[in-house]
């Protein structure tokens, strides 16, 4: 199967979560001993935790390399003999995933990089996210909802973080995400209420992260990035190929990536219209991508999916159009 | 089964690559791909997948072709060359392309995140309605995210816009009006060798040198893709370059095509002449075609098959890996491999395109062709400019102050108006400057609203019209003049092929609003022959979105005009504005000094609205229809006829000749039961056929009758009156319907 893989961002890795590292995979081993020299908690030691706690799982510094090695470990347990993956996305943080799966970066040195961005976060989190949908109970675009966020956006200090699909992450300054709390019409969906604030994340993607930016180019500027092996696509839809400029992919990580909105739902729309892969694969914990990917779908259309109706039988059929690694089913057409 | 031409050229890439011998692998990307080019590794490589890419959408044209999938089948096959002139290009520069312009378009696509050119391609060829510029309509190279408008000619039309857009782009810092585009962008348009020999190219590039011999800037670049044939006629050796390799103001460059970096390096000297000397260039790229003219061209049928394999064997994109590979870039492997995923990603992506939606009904097709809003259009009309603009621009005394005036006289003022109240209108044609026009309607307006903004132009009418065009897609609303209809006929196809059609192929996207003026029909008084009284419309009435106006009146005129203006405006539309020069100067209806024909002039005027007729005059024995010339004699004899014989004629003006008024007309015919078409132009083709054909589709049942000008050129002197409609055959026509003697 071509397949596009799809890595999660920071906050995949919750609760439900705890005990998925414990099978002593060499990844999380390596991981580990990373950690370990750096005298950090260790995934394992996380994971094994008897309970979830907010302020050691949700705190990106350590959030952050949880949802990286659970995906780098799945990334790893892909069978190549099942799947071919044809290019690689990620959202948020998931790019940094998503260098290491693109070959761009080793284990280690992606893990470098997420554990430098996330320890900038450590009691320094700066301004913050809030989720927004954009789209009905059907998946079907939202007009009002649009509107809104257009009107809470055209402020000076709130910003489209990042498009994620049909839900719009906004991240502003405090007081602009009092203001959006405030402004942005009430909307239930399922049994989450809108907007709804993200807890202990930076307004990443918006241009208050501008001197975390500087201080990423100052700390990581020499990251040894290599151009991809296999296709690599950017938060601004860009595409990098084998060929790319190893110093324009480290540029845009530590720069526009950081500062620039995130377009997630731009980079799933060039990877189906320049890749057509017949799958799309969610490695790590959860499938909290799923829901984005197939909305940016429905957009267009892919497949005749029209609504989440469409998108939920296909599910539903023996090809599913998306593949969660956390789902033992699904997993099963995917890894070894 | 023999192999096809395109299945041998496909298999010898890889053949042909994988008998190289590999060299040690380099790694510094960032340096000339060979001594001494300016093209580096790196860019050479996303060249080679910009080519390879525009191959494969090629192949997958033929193989969808072959299922019953895809529509379009002419390629780019050997002339991959031209993503050379996209790299030295900027996303900012408008380009026309040609339908053999596949690498261009990926290569320009590669340098706007997010774009997805290989679907978007697929999505055009199997024609579905998902294409995201023309929406399933045609098969083009088009995007506005680009800046590429569709386009759809084959016989190089889309040039006269090409250098009509360069023409207008260095208005920058202008108080009125300045486009939004970069101020050192440039245009480029591309187009074969054969089609270098249309009168399109041969005008655009004409008046681009005429306009550079003043020191006028005109920052296009003229790529002509040179393979040497026009289907199956061969160029003759040499030709382009002494057609175009000697002008003083064109510069020429001359490139390899088929050599990525020589391709590379002409295109990027071509394009900084352009754009630093603001002059036109002429980038001739020498490559091959090959895969024949279209999927269906068999060239075995005209060509020997050694002329056929020495094309083959200069395959570009071959030469592009062959070059990698022996400067030690990439090995024969890792291209195949590149070569053979891109097979495998084009061919998912077709699949995926088939299953998108086509366009199911006769209301889609035609939904983006004629947009119209007409509360919005209303309301634009009802808009006035600022006074204080309006006295700077008229001086003390403002036109309404005036005593009343024939037509030609408000059409100059409401044109000043309009100049005053749309920033972005220009005015020009052959002498509307300082003459004013041939009958005047532009006197003056030069020197109240600057040579900026009203300037003649070359005698050349496609070029009037492409430079409309341009001057249309960077937001200005040019009313171009055509000083008689007969020459609109030279260059009638810029309107029909390209003006018009613009908005149906890019659905709204892309407009090139205008109204243009043209000087119409016959009945000059001591003033003659064919050229400058014309009277045929035909041509204009089958365009498909076209809106014809055509007033009797100045006070119709002036305000038709304004809501024209306001299409132009609101929609995007583009109207044809038919004046009758023989009601020019006219000032009286019935008798000398009624003075019936002169009218004030007014700030502002009722709406309106387009396709909307006017009754003139009541009656109840017979309708007389009409418009123009026809009009004004209509009148005259329902005056006669009621005082000579008590006749009660209603007299019906349609006043737009596409839109016909339609549900009014069948009103006023069924209000007496009687009509009679005084019809202007040609009995065969002309107008009244058209009206004929709306009472009948109405389900009017009365009686119909006509006069019409005979099927006739417009001799010279009285002979003419011999042929056109006169006074005395529409009574005749009146008593006749009417069963009454004369």
């Amino acid at each position: 199967m071509r397949a596009l893989l799809v890595c999660p961002g920071r906050g995949s890795y919750q609760k439900a979560h705890l005990g998925m590292l414990q099978d002593a995979h060499p990844v999380i081993q390596a991981l580990d001993s990373f950690r370990g020299e750096l005298n950090r908690p260790t995934l394992t030691e996380l994971d094994s935790a008897e309970r979830y706690s907010a302020a050691r799982h949700v705190a990106g510094e350590n959030a952050s390399l949880l949802t990286f090695g659970a995906s780098a470990r799945d990334i790893e347990l892909i069978a190549p003999d099942k799947v071919d993956v044809v290019a690689v996305a990620g959202n948020s943080m998931g790019f940094y995933t998503a260098l290491y799966a693109s070959g761009c970066l080793s284990l280690l040195e992606a893990a470098h990089l997420v554990e430098t961005m996330g320890a900038f976060q450590r009691g320094n989190v700066i301004g913050g996210q809030l989720l927004y949908p954009l789209v009905d109970e059907d998946w079907r675009p939202h007009r009002e909802s649009q509107e809104a966020v257009d009107t809470v956006t055209a402020q000076h200090d709130v910003h489209l973080s990042i498009q994620l699909g049909g839900t719009a992450v906004i991240g502003a300054s405090k007081e602009g995400l009092r203001r959006c709390m405030e402004e942005l019409p009430k909307r239930k969906q399922g049994a989450r209420e809108f907007p709804l604030q993200l807890p202990m994340h930076s307004a990443f993607h918006t241009p208050l992260l501008h001197e975390t930016s500087l201080l990423a180019q100052q700390k990581l500027g020499d990251l040894p990035v290599k151009a991809p092996s296999t296709p690599l696509i950017a938060g601004d839809g860009r595409i990098f190929g084998r060929w790319a400029d190893p110093q324009v992919i480290l540029d845009y990580t530590l720069g526009a990536q950081v500062t620039d909105t995130y377009d997630f739902s731009l980079s799933i729309r060039a990877a189906l219209g320049d890749f057509a892969p017949e799958v799309i694969v969610l490695p790590g914990p959860g499938d909290t991508l799923g829901g984005p990917i197939a909305q940016v779908m429905i957009q267009l259309g892919w497949r005749g999916l029209r609504d989440k109706k469409d998108f939920l039988e296909a599910q539903g059929s023996d090809t599913p159009i998306l593949l969660s690694m956390a789902w033992p089913k699904q997993r099963k057409r995917v890894a070894l | 089964m023999a192999l096809s031409r395109a299945a041998i050229v496909d298999q010898a890439f890889s053949e042909r690559l994988l008998s190289l011998e590999p060299r040690p692998l380099r790694e510094d990307l960032d340096s000339p791909v060979r001594d001494g080019a300016r093209l580096t590794a790196r860019q050479a490589l996303a060249l080679f997948e910009s080519q390879a890419s525009s191959r494969h959408l090629d192949l997958a044209a033929r193989e969808l072709k072959v299922d019953g999938q895809s529509f379009y089948t002419i390629g780019s096959s050997g002339h991959e060359g031209n993503a050379a002139v996209a790299a030295a290009l900027r996303p900012s520069d408008m380009a026309f392309l040609h339908y053999r312009s596949g690498a261009f378009f990926l290569q320009r696509a590669r340098q706007v995140p997010g774009e997805t050119p290989l679907f978007d391609v697929l999505l055009g060829m199997v024609a579905s309605s998902d294409e995201p510029i023309a929406g399933g309509r045609h098969k083009v190279f088009g995007s506005k995210t680009l800046q590429i408008p569709p386009q759809t000619s084959t016989i190089a039309s889309h040039l006269p816009k090409a250098m009509g857009a360069a023409a207008m782009m260095d208005r920058h810092g202008r108080a009125d009006f300045s486009p939004e585009i970069p101020g050192d962008a440039i245009t480029v348009c591309t187009f074969g060798d054969a089609s270098s020999n249309h009168s399109t190219a041969t005008g655009a590039i004409n008046t681009a040198c005429w306009a550079a011999h003043q020191n006028l800037p005109v920052p296009v670049l003229f790529v002509c893709e040179d393979n040497g044939l026009g289907i199956s006629v061969h160029t003759p050796e040499g030709w382009v370059e002494s057609a175009y390799g000697h002008r003083d103001e064109l510069a020429y460059f001359c490139g390899d095509g088929l050599d990525i970096v020589d391709a590379y390096e002409t295109a990027v000297e071509a394009v900084e002449h352009v754009r630093s000397t603001r002059r036109p260039g002429f980038l001739h790229l020498k490559l091959v075609r090959l895969l024949g003219h279209a999927g269906s061209d068999v060239q075995q049928s005209y060509h020997k098959l050694e002329t056929i394999e020495a094309a083959e064997a200069q395959d570009p994109v071959f030469l592009t890996a062959k070059l990698l590979v022996e400067q030690g870039w990439a090995t024969p492997q890792q291209l195949v491999e590149e070569y053979e995923a891109l097979r495998t990603r084009i061919r998912a992506l077709g699949q995926e395109a088939v299953h998108r939606p086509k366009i199911q009904t006769a209301e889609e097709v035609i939904e983006p062709q004629a947009p119209l809003d007409p509360d919005a259009l209303r309301a634009e009309v009802g808009r006035t400019a600022p006074a204080a603009e309006r006295a700077a621009f008229w001086g003390e005394r403002l036109p309404e102050s005036d005593r009343p005036r024939h037509m030609a006289m408000q059409l100059n003022r409401a044109l000043g108006d309009l100049l005053v109240k749309y920033p972005e209108s220009l005015i020009f044609g052959e002498d509307v400057a300082k003459k004013g026009g041939v009958y005047h309607v532009t006197a003056e307006l030069s020197s109240k609203a600057g040579v900026g903004r009203v300037f003649n132009t070359l005698l050349d009418e496609q070029s009037i019209l492409g430079l409309a065009i341009g001057a249309g897609h960077l937001g200005y609303i040019p009313i171009p003049e055509i000083q008689y209809l007969a020459y609109l006929h030279n260059a009638e196809d810029q309107i029909r092929g390209e003006a018009a059609s613009l908005q149906f192929f890019s659905q709204g996207q892309f407009q090139n609003p205008m109204v243009v003026r043209i000087a119409s029909y016959a009945y000059q008084k001591g003033f003659g022959g064919h050229f400058h009284n014309d009277n045929s419309v035909a041509v204009l009435r089958d365009i498909p979105g076209l809106i014809i106006a055509s007033p009797a009146r100045a006070d119709d005129a002036v305000s038709m005009l304004r809501t024209c203006m306001a299409a132009a405006r609101v929609n995007g539309r583009v109207s044809a504005f038919l004046e009758p020069i023989a009601l020019y100067m006219t000032k009286d209806l019935h008798e000398t000094g009624d003075s019936l024909w002169r009218v004030p002039y007014e700030e502002t005027s009722d709406h309106i609205a387009i396709g909307e007729g006017k009754t003139w005059r009541e009656g109840d024995e017979l309708t007389l229809v009409s418009w123009a010339n026809g009009l004004w004699m209509s009148l005259r004899v329902a005056e006669r006829l009621k005082n000579e014989y008590g006749i009660s004629a209603k007299v019906f003006d349609l006043r737009w000749l596409n839109p016909l008024p339609e549900a009014q007309l069948v009103e006023a015919a069924r209000s007496t039961g009687k009509v009679l078409v005084v019809d202007e132009t040609r009995a065969t083709g002309g107008v009244s056929e058209g009206v004929f054909a709306a009472l009948i589709d109405g389900g009017f049942e009365g009686r119909m009758k006509r006069v019409a000008a005979w099927d006739s050129f417009i001799p010279l002197g009285e002979a003419a009156n011999r042929v056109l409609v006169q006074e005395t055959d529409i009574e005749k026509a009146v008593l006749e319907l009417l069963g009454r003697d004369s």
